[in-house]
């Protein structure tokens, strides 16, 4: 055995992790590859496309321009977090997206349910731009009900904009129920609904979940939230939370049911009632809601599918939390990586992001925008070869997609040695020992590898020498000899 | 299924009962100042033309350079005796009046109840041709002014100044049946009273039968033909003539351009014309009317702009979840519809009222028809809609962005 990836093999099976990594949902990617009336786009593709946004502010001398060549693809059903700090931008790239402002440079595609396209946002008149904004629901930071209105009424508003096929009232009781405010709390006890309330006798709160059950009456399939959870306690943020989490994927009863605990358990996550659940499957009966979030709140962190961060007008990051703990998962799981530092085991880790869940596949421009860090190999095609001399060309590969075949050729026949699929890597030995590859690697199916480049691991490896000392150490035998 | 739509224009306004209740009142007062001075206006070209609104006829025949009561140009009585023969015409009677010679002094016993000689209007028709609508009057009152020297005084003529020392007293001194005075140096005799209130020609009226014009106005200045001609000849139709088709009859008749021929309805928009155009009236009260419209737009559109700017973000919300302009806009001028009928009410009433109290002490004829009624609550809504119209553009301005 002396495959890098024999000698080396990755026990970790691929990242299924709950809420991070999860099997693609039944519901995800089911969009049609033609035009026509799809509540998802085709498969692989996104349901936001941001291209090249700048945005200004003022005109002439006081023209500042906020963004700069922002770009960003969300795909349908995910979570994304927009943070930064005030002023970076988060909330004008909101709005623009929303078709509250007018798009200035740049594209931004919005999915259009109900035509089965895209819509783009560039050079449209205000009429059209209504029409985005009715794809999309608002959670504002402020509640901005009207005063006027019972909690049924100011739901009606947002539900005036949809014909829906539900009894209306029936749904709006519903929602605010399960938010809390019907003829039940959390400890099942019957109260007072505050279904005919005006916001005057709400609290901050309740106005707030009102707030949210209007953005999300019409179930919308992207919804734009500002801090949704400042304003609400434990339970209730929860409940909004899982109602988002629901209208974005399916997910199980037992999964759901984890949240149905004691109050003692539930600590500052809060917790759901048990009569909770089954209204929110009633409610949530259709999914693939993305959701775009500006938010502190660490509870709603924790569960993001993706992570924007934003700095100066500038998309610094973008993670796809599956991705990145994927990718993680298996540097860590390497040998090579495992003994540099773990916030530099991470920037390489970061280095490689091409932004695009592990489950779904690559496109070339995906491969375009982040040259050299994903590499996709057809079935048959080598990936390394057997006795290749290692250069500063030389690469690390983690198996992002796909299965390859090891094998090795001994007296002028070749042994299979092992097939690897997704999460394995190989090809670390060869960068360690600085020994040809004692291997051939090829594809067996579509492959996409994440590579790490030997100045990559270089660099890193300069910064983190004490600890690679360590790692020859282990590879050494106890004679001194490298290992094969 | 869609829900039934929200009243948001009423709910907002309703909302603050008392907030409501003095936007009301705001509108309100502005639907009173126009409605008042509507109905000054209205009064004063009224009270000229109560004469002829009392004519019992449905075509009148005149002198086509009377352009008004007041002138003294006349109509031959043989050439509207030609019209006699025309087919519809039952029959045609002359009426005859006099502003300018003719005076009334009252000759009381008590030297302190007599009066200055003053001028006064003068009606003259035969009693017996039933030519006058004049409520009040009995059948023995006319057939009594067949008396030569009798007269029938108005009860609302112009009431005397010092209401304090002379009660219920006319400037014509106390006016009674029975009582005896001098209407152009003559004594006559005063039979029964009637209703027609003065104007700007003259400050009340006497009806007299044609006979007693005849020698007490007519001949001591007109000596040679005293009766030749008269002021309006007036027709009467026979039941189920068609008033215009006699009326084009009677045009043919007078091609010749001596004789004017008008319905009276005709007649009396011809007489407020004059007074319309010949007057201040116009101007003064037409721009009290547009001060209230002027006022009320003020008003109205500070409680819509303070509404719009008091549900700025509400607004803006709508805007960001899909709502059109053309929604908002609609909200708005439903909130104005609303502001005009909730000021319209209790503003025409305090209008009515006040047309009873000036009517009352002015004597001027303030009525509410239902065409005046109908065009005060067109100005109010005209007044409201422009003022939604001035407010919608506020609403317009709202940038959803303003919502993150």
């Amino acid at each position: 055995m002396s495959s890098d990836a024999q000698n080396n093999p990755s026990p970790t099976p691929p990242l299924r992790r709950e809420g991070l990594n999860p099997a693609p949902p039944p519901f995800l990617g089911e969009g049609v590859g033609g035009r026509g009336s799809s509540p998802l786009p085709p498969p692989g593709q996104p349901v936001l496309r941001i291209r090249g946004v700048n945005h200004y502010f003022g005109t002439g001398d006081t023209r500042t321009q906020v963004l700069f060549d922002n770009t960003l693809e969300v795909m349908p059903g995910e979570m994304v977090i927009m943070s930064g700090p005030s002023g970076s931008g988060k909330t004008t790239i909101l709005t623009l997206i929303g078709g509250l402002r007018t798009l200035q440079e740049g594209e931004i595609e919005v999915w259009d349910a109900n035509r089965g396209d895209y819509r783009t946002l560039r050079g449209v008149p205000e009429p059209e731009l209504v029409n985005v904004r009715r794809l999309i629901g608002f959670i504002f930071q402020r509640h901005n009900l009207f005063d006027s209105l019972t909690a049924m009424q100011n739901i009606r508003m947002a539900q005036r904009l949809k014909e829906s096929a539900a009894d209306p009232d029936e749904a709006a009781r519903d929602i605010l129920t399960y938010l809390l405010l019907g003829e039940k709390d959390i400890q099942s006890k019957s109260q007072k609904s505050r279904f005919d309330y005006k916001p005057a006798k709400l609290s901050g709160g309740q106005r707030q979940r009102v707030a949210i059950a209007r953005a999300l009456i019409n179930r919308p399939k992207l919804v734009l939230a500002d801090e949704p959870t400042a304003a609400l306690d434990a339970n209730s943020g929860l409940a909004v939370v899982t109602l988002v989490q629901e209208l974005a994927r399916v997910r199980s009863e037992t999964d759901l049911q984890k949240l149905v605990r004691p109050a003692e358990e539930a600590g500052e996550n809060g917790r759901l009632a048990e009569w909770q659940v089954p209204l929110l499957r009633k409610i949530a009966t259709e999914h693939g809601t993305t959701s775009l979030i500006v938010t502190h709140d660490s509870r709603i962190m924790n569960l993001a599918d993706r992570i924007v961060h934003m700095e100066r007008g500038r998309i610094e990051s973008n993670v796809v939390v599956a991705e990145r703990l994927f990718v993680r998962e298996g540097l860590r799981q390497s040998p090579a990586f495992a003994a540099i530092l773990p916030e530099e085991q991470e920037k390489i880790a970061d280095s490689v992001l091409v932004g695009v869940h592990p489950n779904d596949p690559v496109r070339p421009d995906h491969l375009a925008a982040k040259p050299g860090c994903v590499e996709v190999y057809e079935p048959g095609q080598a990936i390394v070869r057997q006795g290749d001399a290692v250069n500063a060309e030389s690469k690390f590969y983690l198996i992002r997609r796909g299965i390859v075949d090891v094998s090795r050729v001994v007296n002028g026949a070749t042994q299979k040695l092992t097939e690897m699929g997704s999460g394995r890597y190989f090809g670390e030995v060869a960068f360690l020992m600085d020994q040809p590859r004692n291997a051939t690697v090829r594809a067996i199916t579509r492959v996409e590898v994440y590579t790490v480049s030997r100045a990559t691991f270089d660099k890193f490896r300069s910064v983190s020498l004490p600890f690679i000392e360590r790692v020859l150490a282990n590879f050494r035998a106890g004679d001194g000899t490298p290992r094969t | 299924m869609r829900p039934p739509p929200v009243p948001l224009a009423w709910k907002n306004l309703a909302h603050d009962k008392v907030r409501f209740a003095l936007f009301a009142s705001g509108i309100g007062f502005a639907v009173v100042l126009m409605g008042v001075q509507y109905g000054i206006m209205n009064a004063m070209l009224d009270s000229n033309t109560v004469l002829i609104e009392r004519l019992k006829g449905d075509i009148v025949l005149i002198n086509p350079n009377k352009v008004s009561l007041l002138f003294r140009e006349g109509v031959s009585r043989r050439r509207i005796a030609e019209v006699e023969g025309v087919s519809g015409v039952k029959s045609v009677t002359p009426v005859y009046t006099e502003y300018s010679i003719a005076s009334l002094r009252h000759t009381a016993n008590d030297p302190a109840a007599r009066t200055n000689t003053r001028r006064i209007r003068v009606v003259a028709v035969d009693p017996n041709a039933d030519a006058l609508d004049l409520p009040g009057v009995t059948a023995k009152d006319w057939q009594e002014l067949n008396t030569p020297g009798t007269a029938l005084y108005d009860r609302k003529s112009r009431a005397h100044p010092d209401q304090v020392n002379h009660p219920g007293e006319s400037v014509f001194g106390k006016l009674e049946p029975g009582a005896r005075t001098e209407l152009a140096g003559r004594e006559i005799r005063l039979v029964a009273g009637f209703e027609m209130g003065f104007d700007f020609g003259t400050d009340g009226s006497v009806v007299v039968s044609d006979r007693t014009f005849e020698k007490w106005v007519r001949e001591p200045y007109y000596p040679a033909e005293p009766m030749a001609e008269c002021d309006i000849g007036l027709v009467k139709l026979d039941p189920g003539a068609d008033p215009k088709v006699v009326k084009a009859a009677l045009e043919a008749k007078f091609a010749a351009g001596d004789v004017l021929v008008l319905t009276r309805d005709e007649m009396v928009s011809r007489e407020k014309s004059f007074w319309w155009t010949n007057t201040p009236i116009g101007f003064a009260f037409g721009a009290g009317v547009l001060l209230g419209f002027v006022v009320g737009v003020v008003i109205c559109y500070q409680i819509l702009a303070s509404d719009v700017a008091d549900h700025l973000p509400e607004y803006a919300t709508l805007k960001a979840i899909g709502y059109t302009n053309r929604y908002l806009s609609w909200i708005v001028l439903q909130e104005s519809l609303i502001l005009a009928a909730a000021g319209f009410v209790p503003g025409v009433l305090v209008t009515y009222g006040a047309y009873l109290l000036l009517t009352e002490i002015t004597g001027l004829p303030m009525v509410l028809t239902p065409g005046r009624f109908g065009l005060i609550l067109g100005l109010t809504i005209v007044m409201c809609v422009s003022s939604g119209l001035l407010a919608v553009n506020k609403v317009k301005k709202v940038d959803p962005a303003d919502v993150f």
